[in-house]
């Protein structure tokens, strides 16, 4: 009991009693009034970022996949596997440059000709490139062991070359598929194919 | 306050890196600076996969494909230490050891799973098959420890002009 009189004596002392300034209370306040406006308008900002973020994302991966009602449609383009054939085989390629033909190594110079010059080509009869002195390589002949991606060559007939490019146009002792830009030009010997020509068309050189 | 930020760097970045994927087979996709296309080829040739094509699979029997229709007559190849029987309903042959099919190769309309065509460049083959090895007569790639695919440029040049496969650990 003499303890608790004795602390209760000690708290009313006013020595210990601390006095506030006038206006304290209203500083108080209005200063909580301020952090609380700051935090709700920090927290706004970093939501319609977090929005806009996310939409950006979720477009990304939506663009991954199949088109929906949100994006504009995909072109379909549907190709043939005939027109993904190359205007190229073995060494060579149309258009490439009488340098660069040359630089192959598999070419036997001299060629003949003007102004476009037919090259032999090692390991094959006649002549087996044709070059344009302006567009390069014109024309390319195949080995006669070889056969086009879609098996058309030397022994052919020329109904299943038809099958093969159904785009085949019998003209003459030739039959041409165009191919965009370039075609085939398979010589016939009689009802067979007797050589397979990859050609640019219009290439204004004799045939070799 | 810190976290906060992270998650739309992390939101941008998946946005971002799933928009700049290509096409699942590496061809035919192509993208135009306002729309993108798709190229669907059509009509499409058959695909050779690593143990043939139905029903010339390796290891298939050779009277039973002989019955079937699926194989002729023997034709000299003399790149082959077996006996060599042409394919009828495509253009190639198969090597029979043992009385069953152990290699087999086609020159005409033919692809791999992954797209490679006939008509392709080696450096179209070294994109497809990054692990594919050359040796003096064609590449090969080791599919599983006992199929390997064979790739042939005819002549040493640029043109994909037959594929094969078979089993490395026959004498053919």
């Amino acid at each position: 009991m003499e303890l608790d009189e004795r602390l209760r004596e000690l708290f009313q002392d006013e020595r210990l009693e601390l006095r506030a300034r006038p206006g304290a209370a209203e500083e108080i306040v209005a200063g909580a009034g301020r952090r609380r406006r700051a935090r709700v308008v920090t927290t706004g900002v970093l939501a319609v970022v977090l929005v806009g973020v996310g939409a950006v994302g979720a477009a990304g991966l939506r663009g991954s996949g199949e088109p929906d009602a949100g994006t504009p449609d995909q072109a379909v383009v549907s190709v043939s596997p005939q027109s993904l054939e190359p205007p190229a085989f073995g060494h060579f390629r149309l258009g490439m440059t009488d340098a660069e033909a040359r630089a192959t190594g598999a070419l036997r110079p001299p060629g003949r000709g003007a102004p476009c010059v037919a090259y032999p080509v090692a390991g094959q009869p006649g002549d087996g490139v044709l070059v344009s002195p302006t567009r390069g390589v014109v024309a390319i002949t195949l080995p006669p062991a070889a056969v086009t991606p879609s098996g058309v060559g030397t022994g052919t007939p020329v109904e299943a070359a038809r099958a093969a490019y159904p785009g085949l146009v019998v003209d003459g002792r030739e039959a041409v598929v165009p191919m965009g830009g370039w075609r085939y030009a398979f010589v016939l010997d009689g009802p067979v194919v007797a050589a397979v020509r990859i050609e640019e068309v219009g290439h204004g050189c004799a045939a070799s | 306050m810190r976290g906060l930020l992270i998650v739309p760097a992390v939101l941008l970045a998946a946005g971002c890196s799933a928009s700049a994927g290509g096409g699942p087979d590496g061809i035919g996709q192509a993208t135009g600076s306002t729309a993108s296309t798709r190229t669907v080829v059509v009509g499409d040739v058959p695909v050779l996969r690593p143990d043939g094509f139905a029903p010339v699979r390796l290891g298939a029997r050779l009277d039973e494909l002989r019955a079937a229709g699926e194989v002729g007559d023997l034709v000299e190849d003399p790149t082959v230490n077996c006996p060599v029987h042409r394919l009828v309903n495509a253009r190639g042959w198969v090597a029979v050891e043992g009385g069953v099919v152990v290699r087999m190769r086609v020159e005409a309309r033919v692809r791999t799973p992954e797209g490679l065509r006939l008509g392709d460049s080696r450096a179209r083959l070294r994109e497809l098959y990054p692990d594919a090895v050359q040796d003096p007569h064609r590449f090969t790639l080791e599919v599983t420890g006992n199929t390997r695919y064979e790739f042939y440029f005819l002549g040493g040049g640029d043109t994909l002009t037959a594929i094969g496969t078979g089993r490395p650990d026959t004498g053919c």
